[in-house]
């Protein structure tokens, strides 16, 4: 926790790396914010010195920040940020808050979950950038895409070799597109049915071109306008009027100042008119603030551009005006219908959040097959021999895939024998078919009965799923 | 044989062979070492790569000059100029169909404007290859073959013969005819099927007709390892992406040595990694060796050094022919195909547009050639400057189309171009790029899905609508000569605005007209459309007046030249395509009572017996009602337009309708269960009969038979409204009365509940079948009544939509009649029709208390709004 009793002018001259762990951990929260326990006990106090900070390091330009700055661009402010993440790492003492060893962490943001892979991609970045970009479009591509080459990394006089993994998979020609169209003046809308990455390549695209992925606006009915373009610290605003301090940016606006990608989740949820207030800052990429004077405006610096993402099944996006939508370019990310990729996406994805929660549950091969078998015959309303039957209503994406057998997992770990049955998949698959529609429980039915009693009989497991799946439907019933 | 120069357009041939120099100043068309990214490759692969270097060193240093080339490819056009232009050989030996060097003359005429095609066809009339009867659908019936050779103005191919006729060199064409090659691909299909041991092939042998396609030299490539791998490592999608990269995209910065060389290395590790086992490959290595031998022939023949001979084939036998054993050319078959000159299209020759061969956008590709050539600006960045103005031309086109584009549009999808190029290692955009691009900043939402005119309008473009012309001096084909001469009898000539016509059947001059008519439409040139008449609605019989729509086509002629193998007359080809079509078809009655009608149509008169035979066949074998239903009816019809010509042909055609009508009945009982998307037809089909069998006294059809086949079909049916048709056929008939049909209801209504929920439909059935006749029938009318009041309210429901579907069939008029005869029934006297109903004292007092109840909540509201009223003051 932060201490009040901070002297505060001689903190803001020292070098940074000159403070101890815990003064740098507390300039760390300051900076970011990011904690929010800590944000709500900052006090004007540690307001002012954050602004006096910032002032000194403004007038002594021989700050290491602002050297930084000066020599290497936005790049390494980016490294920079994950270079204090690794330092706080080491310390022991500070292990209950530190983000990344920290076992209250559920999720980690991608630039920092993957690091190592953007820091090795940029040691070895010999291809030309867009201003403001934390890697070249080329490492970006394989960023996302993974690599078979490892590429060396070094920290503190150490060499590894770091290997690239996939993080999408998919076709390269999107991923492509959708670089291009972040490295020029049109925005970035990626659409498709829910569950099919839409978010995740957002979140990774973020973390590979500018270092930082958490500029991030959810779109939903209540949405309103401040969210999108900046608020208010109201006690302040009432107590001085308004002022820099009472300013509190949005997103947007720290994208924007920051030189980098600001992500719009479900944009087409936003009311047409909120969504139209990102009109202006695509066009002009000029946030004007006219409560601190006629004047007052944040320009974009290079590097801003804006990824929205929206799901084609609830509202599409014909509610976008026109004039917002010509700001955008459009890349749909179908559903995947590559068995193969299907499978090697689940188990990735399924592996890498068991690793999460330090599962040791092996999913054997059997299981995967079951699973995106029963899912893309679901899907397509179609068994593998030929067979139809009607269609699920319900999204049987990848990503209702992975929670499943997510789900599944963590049901063996509690309450199992630490391997995964049919049993399992067979209780969580009725639950996800059933819970949007309950009219999907007749479809499923029609599918036991046309086709999985038939394959049953030629196979043991598809005979215990069509067993546990029969009790699971006759319960819900 | 040197080609006598006849009207060669010297100065076309001088521009091409005025090519600046190679600029050598650094760029950044090199930056990928290519042999380097060849050589990585291969060690991947485990080949050798020193042998494949040491081999392209055994080729250069050959010499006989062995030029690598990619058909219609630019590069490979501009290195043999910048070759030419140097080199100066004494012979060229060319890839092209053997012994057909007379057509170059017409080939390189100054009237001559590409694309244009040399075809190759042959009709295997004496079965020599063993497939007639399997690509035809009978042994009687021959095999056609063909294969195009097109030849645009920056095919090396037409490069070539250019500069043979102005330096007045011989040029020889060496490549073993196609029909030699599908002999070849049949004969190791069939020992396949034989199961001879030695033929390892991955082929399986099928009983699908074997595809005997020309193989073009790309299918060879894409079955390479050493492709696939290339495509993996430079990230290119496919064949031309690959070779706009490493040759199309800064062909003027590379010399021909230089060019030279990287071809032969790509095309050496693709060879060496194509699969042994392959049909493809056998056919490519004989017709190497025929080359080999055609090369060694020509130079004894005319004594001519190999140091002066320049052999230009495809890049892939480029670099084996050098070591090629030559076969022996007097035990190669000689098959006597015929080979003509057709003018061709850009769309014919785009593999975009489906067809196998060729340059996928031939006119993006005209463009670069154009600049190239023509071009004397400093800044050659070719690729770029089309894709700008092609940017530019598909948004403004899409605007004038009615899209909401703009210039904003075609900036960003330019922009969007370059940098994808630039991420895919392409120094300038390309084709790929330009479509991705496009697509990209235009189209706003899922691509299979929206704005697909979109999408078409940018592969439209990039093919471009280029025709060919061929020289005055050419004879054309007879066929497209008939077909100008015929209409010319008329005094029609083909123009850009549609030409209407209402012909007068009746009338001798509009007959002919007809005739000529009916014979083009059968060649689907697209020129001309039956708008109203006989054969668009044969249920809108105007039997003596027919509609018809002309237009010129930009693609007629190359349409009739692919149909020249037809026949050499407009007639010749419609009655070929007539007899295909009937033997394809031969066992459909319907299709051969439609046959029958075209050839009264089109007065291929002579043909009528064979047909009639066919159908008579058909009549026989056909077990399809709805297929016999069909060809009755087209009968009844060829019977109606033959009593009118008088064409003393009516008695035959009776017997036919005779037999069809007994077939039909045989097959009655079979649809007495018909699906449920059968039902509607097989109601329409039957009162067609029905009305036949009325009104067609002089026919003199078995009423007995049909009536005893309708009987059979009741019995067994067990749908409701099937069987309402089948009985309702018998009433219209007069083979029953409307007791029976009231015996019947009676009987269902006392059925188990099963067949009582058949009822609706049942009656809808007869009322489909008997309409009017049976709707005033007192009994029946009655009988209805009493059903519906009768049954209870369930079964009133699932009876319900049966009935109103009924009642639905009959006119408004009869519609209204019936309403009346219900509301009489139940009491409305005559004098009270057509006046108002008072109400009841009840009704009157229930409408009175509504109306309270409304007043009362309406004036609630009114309170609501005057005391928010009084608060706003």
């Amino acid at each position: 926790m932060a201490k009040k009793n901070v002297d505060l002018e001689s903190f803001a001259k020292r070098d940074f790396d000159s403070l101890s762990d815990e003064e740098k951990y507390t300039y760390y929260n300051l900076e970011l914010g990011k904690n929010a326990i800590y944000r709500g006990k900052i006090t004007k106090t540690y307001k002012n010195w954050e602004q006096q900070k910032k002032l000194a390091n403004s007038n002594h330009k021989t700050s290491h920040k602002k050297k930084q700055q000066e020599k290497n661009g936005n790049d390494e402010i980016a490294i920079s940020h994950l270079k204090k993440v690794d330092m706080m790492k080491d310390n022991k003492s500070l292990d209950n808050m530190d983000p990344l060893t920290s076992k209250n962490i559920i999720r980690l943001p991608a630039e920092l979950k993957y690091r190592k892979e953007l820091m090795a991609l940029k040691q070895n970045d010999t291809y030309p950038k867009p201003p403001g970009w934390f890697l070249s479009p080329t490492m970006v591509e394989l960023y996302v895409l993974g690599s078979n080459k490892q590429f060396s990394l070094t920290t503190n006089g150490k060499t590894e070799k770091v290997s690239i993994t996939p993080k999408f998979f998919g076709s390269k020609d999107l991923i492509q597109k959708s670089i291009v169209t972040l490295a020029s003046r049109r925005a970035l809308m990626l659409i498709g049915e829910p569950g099919t990455g839409k978010s995740w390549l957002s979140e990774h695209l973020a973390a590979a071109i500018s270092g930082k992925s958490t500029n991030l606006i959810q779109g939903t009915a209540g949405t309103t306008e401040d969210q999108i373009r900046y608020t208010w610290n109201y006690a302040l605003l009432i107590a001085e009027g308004p002022s820099e301090q009472a300013l509190v940016p949005s997103p947007t606006m720290i994208a924007m100042r920051e030189g980098q990608l600001l992500r719009l989740e479900e944009l087409t949820r936003c009311p047409q008119e909120i969504q139209d207030t990102l009109i202006s800052v695509l066009s002009e990429k000029v946030l004007p603030v006219p409560e601190l004077g006629k004047d007052y405006y944040v320009t974009a610096n290079q590097g801003f551009n804006v990824i929205a993402t929206a799901n084609d099944r609830d509202r599409g996006v014909n509610e976008m005006s026109a004039a917002l939508k010509r700001r955008f370019n459009f890349i749909y990310i179908p559903v995947i219908n590559d068995p193969k990729i299907e499978r090697q996406i689940v188990e990735t994805r399924v592996q890498d959040m068991m690793e999460t929660l330090n599962f040791k549950i092996q999913i054997p091969d059997h299981i995967y097959s079951l699973v995106t078998t029963s899912f893309r015959e679901l899907r397509n309303g179609k068994s593998k021999q030929g067979q139809s039957f009607k269609k699920i209503s319900s999204v049987m994406s990848t990503s209702e895939e992975i929670s499943l057998l997510f789900d599944s997992c963590i049901h063996t770990q509690y309450f199992g024998k630490q391997k995964i049955t049919p049993r399992e998949i067979a209780l969580h698959l009725s639950e996800t078919i059933v819970k949007d529609d309950p009219q999907n429980i007749h479809k499923l039915q029609e599918y036991l009965d046309l086709v999985l009693s038939n394959r049953a009989r030629k196979d043991e497991i598809w005979k215990e799923f069509h067993r546990e799946l029969k009790k699971q439907l006759k319960l819900i019933r | 044989m040197a080609p006598e120069i006849k009207r060669i357009d010297e100065s076309k041939i001088e521009t091409l062979l005025r090519l600046p120099p190679i600029d050598s100043t650094p760029h950044g068309y090199n930056i990928f070492n290519i042999k380097a990214a060849i050589k990585q490759i291969s060690k991947d692969l485990k080949i050798q790569f020193k042998d494949i270097e040491s081999e392209v060193k055994n080729i250069t240093k050959e010499e006989i000059c062995y030029f690598p080339v990619r058909h219609h490819s630019i590069a490979s056009s501009y290195a043999l100029l910048r070759l030419l232009s140097q080199f100066q050989p004494e012979i060229i030996f060319l890839e092209a169909p053997a012994d057909r060097e007379s057509f170059i003359q017409f080939i390189t005429d100054a009237e001559t404007h590409l694309p244009i095609a040399m075809v190759d066809h042959f009709k295997d009339d004496k079965n020599l290859l063993g497939l007639n009867g399997i690509l035809t659908p009978d042994k009687d019936i021959a095999a056609k073959y063909m294969a195009w050779y097109p030849f645009l103005e920056y095919s090396p191919e037409y490069i070539a013969m250019l500069y043979s006729v102005y330096k007045k060199i011989p040029i020889i064409f060496i490549d073993a005819p196609y029909m030699n090659t599908v002999e070849i691909k049949t004969n190791t299909l069939r020992n396949l099927q034989l199961g001879k041991p030695n033929i390892k092939s991955k082929v399986k042998p099928s009983s699908h007709k074997p595809d005997l396609k020309k193989i073009e030299e790309q299918e060879l490539f894409k079955q390479s390892n050493f492709f696939k791998k290339f495509c993996e490592f430079y990230s290119v999608k496919d064949l031309d992406d690959a070779w706009d990269l490493l040759f199309e995209i800064g062909v003027q910065f590379r010399s021909w040595e230089e060019y030279r060389e990287i071809m032969l290395l790509y095309c050496l590790s693709v060879r060496e990694t194509i699969p042994k086992n392959g049909s493809d490959l056998d056919i490519t290595e004989f017709r190497e060796k025929y080359m080999a031998a055609m090369i060694k022939k020509h130079l004894n023949d005319k004594n001519i050094k190999e140091k002066e001979a320049l052999v230009v084939t495809g890049g892939l036998h480029s670099s084996v022919l050098y070591r090629t054993k030559a076969i022996d050319l007097n035990q190669v078959k000689k098959f006597q195909s015929v080979t003509e000159l057709i003018p061709f299209s850009f769309k014919r020759l785009s593999s975009l547009s489906g067809y196998g061969a060729g340059n996928r956008a031939p006119e993006f590709y005209q463009k670069i050639w154009d600049k190239l050539i023509l071009s004397n600006e400093e800044n050659n960045q070719y690729f770029t400057e089309v894709v700008l103005q092609y940017c530019i031309d598909i948004i403004n086109n899409s605007r004038f189309e009615g899209d909401l584009f703009s210039s904003a549009d075609s900036i960003a999808a330019f922009q969007s171009a370059q940098m994808l190029a630039s991420l895919r290692f392409r120094p300038e955009p390309n084709v790929t790029d330009l479509f991705d691009a496009l697509v990209l900043c235009c189209v706003k939402g899922d691509p299979e899905k929206e704005n697909i005119a979109f999408k078409n309008r940018i592969i439209k473009t990039c093919i471009g609508f280029h025709l060919g012309r061929l020289p005055s001096s050419y004879q054309q084909l007879g066929l497209i000569q008939d077909f100008k001469q015929r209409l010319a009898q008329f005094e029609i000539e083909l123009i850009d605005d549609p030409q209407e016509f209402k012909l007068d059947l009746q009338k001798a001059e509009d007959q002919s007209l007809s005739i000529l008519f009916w014979q083009i439409h059968s060649l689907d040139t697209g020129v001309l459309q039956l708008t109203e008449g006989v054969g668009k609605n044969i249920m809108n019989v105007d039997i003596y007046h027919e509609f018809w729509k002309l237009v010129w086509n930009p693609e007629l002629n190359v349409k009739l030249g692919e149909k020249s193998n037809l026949g050499s007359t407009v007639e010749e080809a419609a009655l070929t395509v007539l007899k295909d079509e009937l033997m394809k078809n031969r066992k459909n009655s319907e299709f051969c009572a439609k046959s029958l009608i075209q050839c009264i149509r089109m007065d291929l008169i002579k043909q009528f017996s064979d047909i009639k035979s066919v159908l008579d066949q058909a009549l026989t074998d056909d077990r399809n009602f709805f297929q016999l239903t069909g060809a009755f009816k087209l009968l009844l019809l060829i019977r109606k337009i033959l009593e009118i010509q008088k064409k003393g042909l009516v008695p035959i055609i009776n017997q036919l309708i005779k037999k069809n009508f007994l077939s039909i009945c045989s097959q009655i009982p079979n649809v007495a269960n018909p699906p449920d998307d059968r039902k509607d037809q097989l109601a329409k089909d039957l009162k067609s009969i029905v009305n036949a069998t009325i009104t067609e006294y002089k026919l003199k059809l078995n009423r007995t038979v049909f009536e005893g086949a309708l009987n059979s079909a009741y019995l067994y049916s067990n749908d409701g409204r099937v069987s309402g048709c089948l009985l309702g056929a018998r009433y219209m008939i007069d083979q029953i009365d409307v007791q029976t049909i009231k015996m019947e209801i009676i009987a269902m209504t006392k059925n188990v509940l099963e067949i009582q929920l058949k009822i609706g439909q049942f009656i809808r059935g007869l009322i489909e079948m008997c309409q009017a006749k049976i709707i005033f029938e007192r009994e029946f009318f009655k009988i209805v009544i009493s059903v519906v009041e009768n049954i209870d309210w369930d079964l009133f429901m699932t009876v319900l939509p049966g009935l109103k579907s009924a009642f639905s069939q009959l006119s408004a008029r009869d519609f209204d009649e019936i309403l009346e005869k219900i509301a009489k029934y139940y009491g409305l006297k005559e004098s009270e029709i057509g006046t108002l109903v008072e109400p009841t004292e009840d009704i009157k007092s229930i409408v009175t208390i509504w109306d309270a109840k409304v007043y009362e909540i309406i004036s609630k509201w009114f309170n609501v709004v005057e005391n928010v009223k009084k608060k706003g003051k």
